[in-house]
C-alpha cells in the first residue's frame, strides 16, 4: 500500500457500489483484508449520535456507497440570511467525515453517521449540476465540495478531481473551488488549469496548524501545493478561517498574510475570505473530550452570538478581521477579500461598510437564484 | 455521563448524602451532565461534588446549578483547585469570580469598557447600566423624557457622548 494513501482500519463496500470505478480504485489501492462488501440497510444502521470515541472510529472506518438526495445545495450561510451576509456559496456534496482532525471542524456537531462516506454516483451529480447549469448559464454560481469532506484528501482514491474540472471547464461563469487542508493536488496537476477552476487553502498560521489542526498538510506543504497548482494555470484562494486568538495572533497572522501575499499576485488569488472561530453550542462538549481545555479552541472565551453560534466577544472579532483585511489591503489594495459568515454589524465595525457597498465584492453578494 | 456513573462517583467520595436528594430534587438527567465526562481523577471529581455542595448550599436554580458546575468542570480541567471557591460564600460574587476565571482576557476587557462608559457625560436624570449580552458588551440607558426641552438637553448630552466616544 502507498504509504502517503489516507488510513483506513476497515473499508465496506455498499452493494449498489460494488462496480464502480471508486471500488475498483480502492480495491487496486488497499489489502484485500480491510475491504467488506455490504448489503443495503448497511448505511442505515450506521446512523445515530455519536460519541467522542465514535466520532474518532468514523475517521477510520470508510463506506463506498450511493447518495440518494440531491447533491448540489447552497451553502449553510444561505440559510441564516436573517443573521449573517451571505457570499452565494454553494456546496456539491460527494461525500462526508474527513481524514484528518481540526479541533475546531463543525463536522463534530453535524454528523450522525458513524462511518467517512465516499459517494460513488458522481455522473449523477454531474447530471444534476448539467441541469442547473442548462438553467443558468450566465449566472456567476460558485461551486465547492470541500463542505462536508475535505475536497482533495480524499481525492487519491476517488480521483474525483480530473472529472469535475473537465466538466467545469466548459462553463466559464460557472466556478469550481475545491477547498483542501491537504497538499493532495498531483492526481490532477496534469491538467491544465482554467480561469473558472480554483483551488483553495483553508489556513492558519504554523503556530495554530501544529496545535489545532492534526493530521492536515503542514502551512509550508500547502503554500508549496498552491505554487504547483498556480504555475499550472490554476486559480487559487485562501480561507484564513477561523481565525483562532491567542497572545501573538497578530504576529502570526501577520506572518500569513506577509507569505500569502508575497508568494503570489492578487490576480492569481481571486479570493481570500476571513472569518473566525465559531461553532454550534453542543459542539463544545464533543470538542472538551475529544482535544481537552488546553486546546486554544475549547479553552477559547466564547459567547452566544445572533443565530446561536458561540463566536469571540463582537469587538474582539472585529479585531481580528479588520486587522487581516488591512495587512491584506496595505499590501495591495487588489487583494480581494470578504469575511465568511459574519454579521452585517461586524462588517461595518471592522470595515464601516456592508459588501453591496463595496464594488470589488458586489458581484460576488448579489443575490442569486434559489436552487 | 450516566446518572448511575455520577451517583456511583458521589457515593464512593463520601458525596451521595447531599448529591443524590439534589439529582431527585431537580430531576438531572444523564444528557445534563455530558460536560462531566473529561474529568477523570479523584481529585477533580472532590473538587466538583465540594463546588457542588455550594451550590446546593446557595439554592440555585436548576439552570443556574447546570450553568455553573459547566463553568466549574471546565476550570477543574484547566488545573484551577482552591481558587475555585474563593468568595463561594456570596452565589453573586462566587458566580462572577468563576466568570472571571473561565472568560480573564473578556473581564479585563469589559471591565475598562464599564470604566471608560461610565465615565461619560450621559444625560441628566438618566441610568446606565453596563451589561454583557452574549458576544458583545455595553451600556443599557434609561431615560425619562416629559417635554421638548427635556428631549433637547437629552439630545445635546447624547451628542457630548458621542463626541467623547470619538475622541
Amino acid at each position: 500500500m502507498n504509504s502517503s494513501l489516507p488510513v483506513f482500519k476497515k473499508i465496506y463496500i455498499d452493494r449498489c457500489s460494488e462496480n464502480s470505478e471508486v471500488a475498483a480504485r480502492v480495491r487496486s489501492l488497499y489489502p484485500a483484508e480491510i475491504i467488506e462488501t455490504v448489503e443495503e440497510g448497511f448505511l442505515a444502521a450506521q446512523r445515530g449520535p455519536m460519541t467522542a470515541e465514535e466520532f474518532n472510529l468514523s475517521k477510520q472506518t470508510l463506506l463506498l456507497t450511493e447518495f440518494k438526495g440531491q447533491f448540489f445545495k447552497r451553502c449553510p450561510g444561505a440559510t441564516q440570511k436573517k443573521t449573517l451576509t451571505c457570499c452565494n456559496y454553494h456546496v456539491l456534496n460527494l461525500g462526508s467525515q474527513c481524514n484528518m482532525n481540526c479541533s475546531y471542524c463543525y463536522l463534530q456537531s453535524y454528523l450522525n453517521t458513524k462511518m467517512s462516506l465516499i459517494y460513488t454516483n458522481i455522473d449523477q451529480a454531474l447530471e444534476e449540476l448539467k441541469a442547473m447549469i442548462n438553467e443558468f448559464p450566465n449566472h456567476p454560481f460558485r461551486v465547492g465540495t470541500g463542505e462536508i469532506i475535505d475536497s482533495l484528501s480524499l481525492d487519491e482514491i476517488t480521483l474525483y478531481s480530473r472529472k469535475l474540472i473537465e466538466f467545469f471547464k466548459p462553463y466559464p461563469k460557472w466556478v469550481l473551488e475545491f477547498k483542501t487542508k491537504s497538499n493532495k493536488v498531483d492526481q490532477f496537476i496534469d491538467i491544465p488549469g482554467a480561469n473558472n477552476i480554483t483551488v483553495s487553502w483553508s489556513i492558519n498560521p504554523p503556530y495554530i496548524i501544529d496545535r489545532e489542526e492534526h493530521g492536515t498538510a503542514r502551512f509550508h506543504e500547502r503554500i508549496e501545493a498552491a505554487k504547483k497548482c498556480r504555475d499550472q494555470g490554476y486559480k487559487l484562494a485562501f480561507h484564513i478561517d477561523p481565525m483562532i486568538y491567542h497572545p501573538k495572533w497578530k504576529e502570526n497572522y501577520g506572518f500569513l498574510v506577509d507569505e500569502i501575499t508575497s508568494t503570489f499576485t492578487p490576480e492569481e488569488v481571486q479570493i481570500i475570505s476571513i472569518g473566525t472561530l465559531r461553532y454550534q453550542p453542543e459542539q463544545r462538549h464533543m470538542m472538551r473530550d475529544r482535544f481537552g481545555v488546553q486546546s486554544l479552541v475549547v479553552g477559547a472565551e466564547m459567547f452566544p452570538s445572533e443565530g446561536n453560534k458561540l463566536r469571540y466577544d463582537a469587538t474582539l472579532r472585529g479585531e481580528m478581521l479588520s486587522f487581516v483585511f488591512k495587512r491584506l489591503k496595505s499590501k495591495s489594495e487588489k487583494w480581494n477579500a470578504f469575511f465568511c459568515m459574519e454579521t452585517p454589524e461586524t462588517w461595518i465595525s471592522a470595515l464601516e461598510k456592508v459588501p453591496m457597498q463595496i464594488p470589488e465584492l458586489k458581484e460576488m453578494f448579489k443575490p442569486l437564484p434559489q436552487v | 455521563m450516566g446518572i448511575e456513573q455520577f451517583l456511583h462517583k458521589a457515593k464512593e467520595l463520601g458525596f451521595s448524602a447531599t448529591v443524590e436528594p439534589w439529582i431527585e430534587a431537580k430531576k438531572v438527567k444523564g444528557a445534563d451532565l455530558v460536560f462531566l465526562s473529561p474529568l477523570k481523577t479523584d481529585l477533580q471529581w472532590q473538587l466538583l461534588f465540594k463546588a457542588l455542595l455550594q451550590l446546593i448550599e446557595a439554592r440555585t436554580s436548576y439552570t443556574d446549578s447546570l450553568k455553573n458546575l459547566e463553568l466549574i468542570s471546565d476550570l477543574i480541567l484547566m488545573g484551577h483547585q482552591e481558587t475555585l471557591f474563593e468568595q463561594s460564600h456570596d452565589f453573586a460574587k462566587w458566580s462572577a469570580h468563576l466568570r472571571a476565571l473561565r472568560y480573564p482576557a473578556t473581564t479585563q476587557r469589559d471591565d475598562q469598557l464599564k470604566d471608560k462608559l461610565e465615565k461619560l457625560p450621559w444625560p441628566y436624570g438618566s441610568k446606565t447600566k453596563f451589561e454583557r449580552r452574549g458576544d458583545r458588551a455595553g451600556i443599557e440607558l434609561k431615560m425619562f423624557i416629559t417635554s421638548e426641552a427635556d428631549l433637547i438637553k437629552a439630545i445635546s448630552s447624547l451628542e457630548r457622548v458621542k463626541e467623547q466616544i470619538s475622541e
